[in-house]
């Protein structure tokens, strides 16, 4: 067994490791619940499985026949600059068009930015799945999240009436009286 | 034996290909069909080069490239008519 028999064995070994992890990817985007969870299985573990092919090719082919192949190079790089930009454009149509996040997510807290308080929906029509009338997330999943430090916190927003803000108002005026004097 | 293992690659691409035709069949918005057209193109690319392995020849490499090419412009179309609702802005003063 030779150096070239054992370089090409090196490559169909490669070739085979990048197969593995392109089912592992496609395993995660069936399994995952999300647009934005797939995303994350449809461009990291895909863009490797595709990188790792892609080299075994190259090596087998510079070691089999002796022909460094350009075309096989640019590829690489083609695929390894433009997978993350196309997986990153994708989601963000995904947001903007309102597709809801998965249950059991946590805070969204792009979501006022972007849309403001309003609820109106525009472009619902293009995002043509399960999309409700409703907030992203949840009242119900939001509690139910929540340890129990946030659950108190909560619980004293609730509490904190304009009638307290006034009263500490006045302390504070009192107290700033006080430094003045 | 070195085909053997290149055939269990490339039915893996194929099994990896299907898992994700189902995500495109049933995906319940249009940016799933998406990313999983674009993952199934990706996954193309590296099906290709398998082949022009087994099949000892360098003509299928361009086909690499094109792939490529167009995998990564039908996504980001299918990305902006889903986010704008339309393909090519004009951007007219009138």
């Amino acid at each position: 067994m030779n150096v070239k028999e054992i370089v090409e064995w090196i490559a169909v070994i490669l070739i085979l490791f990048g197969s593995v992890i392109s089912v592992i990817s496609a395993f995660g985007m069936i399994r995952l619940p999300d647009v934005y969870t797939r995303s994350h299985a449809a461009t990291k573990s895909a863009t490797l499985s595709v990188l790792v092919c892609l080299l075994g090719a190259f090596v087998y082919f510079w070691f089999h026949d002796g022909y460094i192949s350009i075309r096989i190079i640019l590829g690489i790089i083609f695929v390894f600059i433009t997978a993350p930009v196309s997986g990153h454009l994708v989601t963000r149509a995904a947001y903007r068009s309102r597709v809801p996040l998965a249950e059991g997510s946590g805070e969204d807290e792009l979501k006022p930015v972007l849309f403001g308080e309003s609820n109106q929906i525009d472009h619902l029509a293009f995002a043509g799945g399960k999309v409700e009338m409703q907030p992203l997330v949840d009242k119900d999943v939001h509690t139910s999240i929540l340890t129990e430090d946030e659950r108190m916190d909560g619980e004293e927003l609730q509490v904190d009436v304009p009638g307290d803000k006034v009263d500490r108002k006045s302390s504070d005026s009192l107290n700033t009286d006080e430094n003045g004097k | 034996m070195k085909e053997a293992v290149l055939l269990i690659a490339l039915t893996l691409f194929m099994v990896a290909i299907g898992l994700q035709l189902y995500r495109v069949i049933i995906g319940p918005s249009m940016p799933d069909r998406a990313i999983a057209l674009d993952t199934i193109g990706v996954n193309l690319i590296s099906a290709i080069a398998i082949v022009s392995i087994v099949l000892k020849t360098k003509a299928f490499l361009e086909a690499i490239l094109i792939l490529g090419i167009l995998a990564f412009i039908s996504t980001i179309a299918i990305s902006k008519y889903i986010e704008r609702g339309v393909i090519v802005e004009r951007k007219g003063n009138r």
